[in-house]
């Protein structure tokens, strides 16, 4: 794929002058100097309700109703009025309404909306393209692929609230997304290049390792270009070039007056090829004036012992002795990309520890992100240094190794942890282990809103598979009607043949052995007889298939099972603040039919439809109830819990309890709590 | 016992209300330590707030009394916060210009989940709408012209959906 230029991007567009001359309106003000921008209808309105009126206008002294009216009259309503009462006066004044409200508190409100609301509101006067802009461009998710839409209304829970992203087809494929992605990315191009206004209202930006690069350096320099935009944060830096053509103005590598410094890695792939000296030489070049007392999010690539002591130069930089990072969040890959001997060299360091280098009461969040293929000493992790930090409230850990006690250590140190994740690969938490332990221990974590992370389900796998017996067994773990039907009509009936035993057809499994042996009726009578003996508990405690196919069958048909390892759930950094992306071509459309056409040659099973998929989803989710509990009960601030890749947010329920409910594919899901 | 606090709305409407539940706005609490209030001080006037609306947003403080909401400081923790259920109901079964009114007294009295709540509830009313209906709703004038709005179009066009 060639790269793209601006050009690609046919400027069409009028510019929208003169409608962004003045700063975004975060901070209540007078409507004044807007005025001469609104058409007269609006300005009119404006000047009588808006906050340049007495009336609203906190702080300022209020009109009573009495000069409300003779205000009223002053515009202009009927003058011959001196016997109207008080009520009827009201009655001339237009209900208050939205536009009515100050500016402020207008703008407060487009805080709450939506990115589709905020392109509608866009279009809806001037005053309110003037409103919704900002918020519209405030923080930027450069995305390459789809992102999903929570059915959570915004009301409830406003998922990734700040960020504006690229709307992508769902139905696109992967590569499709990527293309749409890029050609978005000209387009906003565009727009900033037309109007650097626009620009100015971003704060912050993330920025996409799989975007193209010359793009997105092109947009951190139109960005830039303008001295007094906002931006504050670039996040995802992925090129040296992005650091120092992007956010460096006229390639002169000065202070970028960001709080945030990222060093990206000497290549995107971690590799053994000896970097260029002259990488080692941008990185002191970048860091060494950005580097400051104002800086307040870094990511390295390094060990920032090695960065702090090797890249720079303290004294150079005119900063105290003894200086330290007074960072609020730090983010650290590990890697094995290969660096000369030198660049490990201690000799000369003068920071010889995280302590060292950190303030320690500043450090709010801690990222560690492993990319090792195969498994490095635990040190590269330092948590036994992390665990002096005791102020962090949110810790990421994403495919480091398991360490028991020491990350168990870290947890535990920090009594104000608001937020964790923790991700070690394909290692999955016991709960026998020290950092099960530490993690549910609610006098610990009593602050704990958001957890995430990978743990053995203690009420086991919805169908599972006795690979030395090759027994079939499927539990009913749920007792809730609805869970008993999809059991009946979805797992035994379809996926194991039985609805063809109810029409009479031979199933070549033992299932009819096991759950009714004595059946020799109509289907009418089978079907009492099978609700009996859920009733009775008689399903709930198993029912096994024997079958000398077993092995294969139990893996085709696990529906279950192709659901939880497949990519139809959106991956987010955090669920609740970063958007959740798709990470495979897989739509609900196409796992059933992939699903459908895996199990085409399994004897007897029949096909399951589109509208069985939310059931799927509510019996996998049914059958976890024993292991949510402790979550819901333990935690009481906990909002969101990600258990084995699956979101949850916690609300209320009927009945006032808790309930844990489905961040995705929750339309039509009832709890079972 | 409870201290007391008067308080006189627009209209001349007096209140007395419990010291700890007024103190959900951060106007009156702020006054109340500044001034060093006692029972022969006068009524604290509201100016900015009728007695129709005081009495909800007091209905809304003792709802709340006991109350933990996120610090008025955390945005983004206020923000994303879901509305509490009372409150939904509460600012449901409200006309449009009592929510308006509402709004307009948390802001003045800084009762900032009080203003959250408002606020979200009418992000959520506006949800979904296209762009005449917002009008029509909102009694709002389109001002710009074809080339305007057909330029406005453009340049949002890496954020929509097509």
């Amino acid at each position: 794929m060639r790269p793209y230029h601006l050009d690609d991007f046919e400027d069409t567009g009028q510019r929208l002058i003169g409608q962004l001359d003045h700063p975004p309106l975060t901070q209540p003000g007078p409507l004044n100097p807007f005025l001469d921008l609104l058409s007269p209808e609006n300005a009119e309105l404006v000047r009588r309700y808006g906050p340049s009126s007495r009336r609203f206008y906190y702080g300022i002294p209020i009109e009573t109703d009495q000069e409300e009216y003779s205000e009223d009259l002053e515009i202009g309503l009927e003058p011959n009025t001196a016997a109207q009462t008080y009520s009827q006066k009201r009655k001339k004044k237009p209900p208050l309404s939205l536009n009515m409200l100050p500016i402020e508190l207008q703008s407060e409100i487009f805080s709450h909306l939506t990115q589709p609301s905020l392109l509608v509101f866009s279009q809806v006067s001037k005053l309110h393209y003037r409103l919704s802009i900002p918020f519209l461009y405030n923080h930027l998710y450069l995305n390459d692929t789809h992102i999903a839409i929570s059915p959570i209304s915004p009301q409830l829970y406003h998922l990734a609230r700040k960020w504006s992203w690229f709307q992508l087809d769902s139905s696109g494929t992967m590569a499709d997304n990527q293309i749409e992605a890029n050609v978005k990315l000209g387009l906003l191009l565009r727009s900033l290049t037309n109007n650097p206004k626009l620009g100015e209202s971003i704060v912050e930006l993330r920025m996409n390792w799989d975007l193209d690069v010359s793009l997105q350096v092109e947009l951190l320099k139109v960005i830039r270009k303008d001295t007094k935009g906002a931006l504050r944060a670039v996040e995802n830096i992925t090129e040296e070039r992005m650091n120092l053509e992007g956010l460096t103005a006229d390639g002169h590598v000065g202070p970028n007056g960001l709080i945030s410094v990222d060093i990206p890695p000497p290549n995107l792939i971690q590799s053994y090829r000896m970097p260029p000296e002259q990488y080692f030489d941008n990185i002191r070049r970048y860091l060494q004036p950005n580097i400051t007392e104002s800086l307040r999010h870094l990511t390295l690539f390094l060990d920032p012992l090695i960065v702090m002591n090797t890249f720079f130069d303290s004294k150079a930089a005119n900063l105290r002795p003894y200086f330290k990072l007074k960072l609020s969040s730090f983010k650290m890959h590990c890697r094995q990309d290969a660096y000369p001997a030198w660049v490990y060299d201690k000799s000369k360091w003068v920071y010889n520890k995280l302590t060292d280098i950190f303030d320690v009461d500043s450090l709010r969040e801690l990222t560690v992100i492993s990319w090792y293929d195969t498994w490095p000493s635990v040190d590269v992790f330092k948590f036994h240094e992390w665990s002096a930090f005791v102020n962090l409230e949110d810790i990421t850990l994403i495919a480091v190794i398991f360490d028991d006690e020491l990350v168990s250590k870290m947890v535990r140190s920090c009594r104000r942890l608001r937020r964790l994740k923790l991700d070690f690969g394909p290692k999955f938490v016991e709960p026998q282990s020290q950092l099960y332990s530490s993690v549910m221990d609610p006098v610990v974590h009593r602050h704990l809103e958001f957890l995430e992370w990978k743990c053995s389900i203690s009420s086991g796998h919805v169908i599972d598979c006795d690979m030395s017996t090759f027994e079939i067994i499927s539990c009913l773990r749920c007792p809730c009607s609805r869970c008993k039907f999809t059991f009946e009509h979805l797992i035994i009936g379809k996926l194991f043949g039985y609805n063809r035993k109810i029409r009479g057809e031979p199933s070549p499994f033992g299932i009819e052995d096991l759950l009714a042996p004595q059946f020799n009726g109509t289907s009418e009578e089978y079907a009492l007889e099978k609700a009996e003996m859920l009733e009775s508990g008689h399903a709930a405690a198993g029912i096994s298939f024997l079958s000398q196919d077993g092995r294969d069958f139990f893996r085709s048909v696990n529906v279950f099972d192709h659901l939880l390892k497949g990519s139809l759930f959106p991956y987010s950094k955090a669920v609740d603040r970063y958007p959740g992306v798709r990470t495979g071509d897989d739509t609900v459309e196409d796992f059933i039919r992939s699903f459908n056409a895996l199990n085409q040659t399994t004897p007897y099973f029949e096909e399951i439809e589109m509208e069985e998929f939310p059931s799927i989803v509510e019996y996998i989710i049914h059958s976890w109830k024993p292991d949510l509990s402790p979550y819901v009960k333990q935690f009481p601030k906990l909002r969101f819990i990600v258990l084995n890749d699956l979101a949850f947010y916690l609300t209320k329920g009927d009945r006032g309890q808790r309930i844990p409910m489905p961040v995705y594919f929750s339309e039509g899901y009832v709890s079972n709590f | 016992m409870t201290e007391k606090i008067r308080l006189t709305t627009s209209d001349d409407q007096e209140f007395i209300v419990e010291r700890n539940i007024i103190e959900r706005s951060v106007l009156i609490k702020n006054l109340l330590n500044d001034t060093g209030y006692d029972e022969d001080s006068e009524a604290i006037p509201l100016p900015n707030v009728r007695s129709s609306v005081f009495k909800k947003v007091i209905e809304w403080a003792e709802h709340h009394k006991d109350t933990t909401f996120p610090d008025d400081d955390d945005e983004d923790a206020r923000k994303s916060a879901p509305i509490d259920d009372w409150d939904k109901d509460f600012l449901k079964v409200v006309d449009q210009e009592m929510l308006y009114e509402i709004i307009l007294a948390a802001n003045f009295l800084n009762i900032r989940p009080l203003l959250d709540a408002g606020c979200k509830t009418v992000a959520e009313m506006i949800r979904g709408k296209s762009a005449d209906e917002i009008r029509r709703t909102f009694n709002i004038v389109n001002d710009f012209s074809p080339d305007e709005e057909e330029a406005i179009k453009r340049e949002n066009e890496w954020a929509e959906d097509r």
